[in-house]
């Protein structure tokens, strides 16, 4: 607990990047669905 | 070659983030730690800006050419712009509650980023009531023609008539940039990053209501 307390500033930022890490997965995957889709409708 | 582009971005928006937490920053009076938000929330809100006026761009051409990709990347623009503007106004909340003392106020700055979500969100409003898909483009380009006016006043105007606790007026009295200069190369990163990013979102955005278009078309 006491290595949260005093690198509170580290915690916050390893969760906004495990957030961003998440968001990057997601958007990579629909451009690769959307490019398939695209393909199948051939546009 | 075409993965390129999102690795970059990745790669940027985690050097912002990295840097806005732990880069030292020089002491500013009535904000100190608390102004480093300025790396993730002037970036947000002047992206849904530049989002409102790509649509209003769109809906002009649509009103010109009358071509339906011009309506599909209106109301994509919109979209975005609008999520954007959620973030911008989430954001600020966030800041207010360790400055203000609570997450809404009703200041000047809160108030007109309040009624400009209402105004786009009586664009999507607009567009779901319609069910003619010519007369919804038409009647929804006017419409965000006459919405972007609004949004120079909202933004920039209103929040500097009217007394305001915002930042921007209280520590840039002259309304020049005065800012030290390893923040401002982060801050100038951080918009850069944050519009590619914009440009991404937008385009996996365009490219998804095309696919709905088409798909709709061929049904009826």
């Amino acid at each position: 607990m006491e290595f949260f307390q005093t690198n509170q500033l580290y915690v916050v930022l390893a969760i906004a990047l495990i957030i961003w890490i998440g968001l990057f997965v997601y958007l990579f995957s629909m451009d690769r669905k959307i490019s398939k889709l695209e393909k199948q409708n051939k546009l | 070659m075409k993965n390129i582009f999102p690795v970059i971005i990745f790669l940027c928006i985690a050097a912002v983030l990295t840097l806005t937490f732990t880069m030292p920053i020089p002491f500013i009076p009535a904000l100190g730690e608390k102004a480093r938000i300025i790396f993730l929330h002037v970036p947000t809100a002047w992206l849904s800006v530049f989002a409102f006026l790509l649509s209003m761009i769109y809906s002009v051409q649509y009103l010109v050419k009358k071509d339906m990709m011009y309506d599909v990347k209106a109301f994509s623009a919109s979209s975005v712009g609008f999520l954007f503007c959620i973030l911008a106004t989430v954001t600020g909340s966030l800041w207010a509650k360790f400055s203000w003392g609570s997450f809404w106020n009703w200041d000047p700055r809160e108030t007109s980023i309040f009624i400009l979500l209402l105004i786009y969100g009586a664009y999507f409003s607009l567009r779901s009531a319609i069910g003619n898909p010519e007369q919804k483009a038409k009647l929804s380009s006017v419409y965000s023609i006459i919405a972007f006016i609004t949004v120079p006043f909202f933004i920039f105007i209103l929040p500097r008539i009217v007394q305001s606790l915002h930042p921007d007026p209280i520590i840039n009295t002259q309304g020049k940039i005065k800012m030290d200069s390893s923040m401002l190369q982060l801050f100038v990163f951080s918009l850069v990053s944050f519009t590619m990013l914009f440009i991404w979102i937008l385009n996996l955005k365009i490219r998804i209501e095309k696919l709905y278009f088409i798909n709709q078309n061929k049904e009826t």
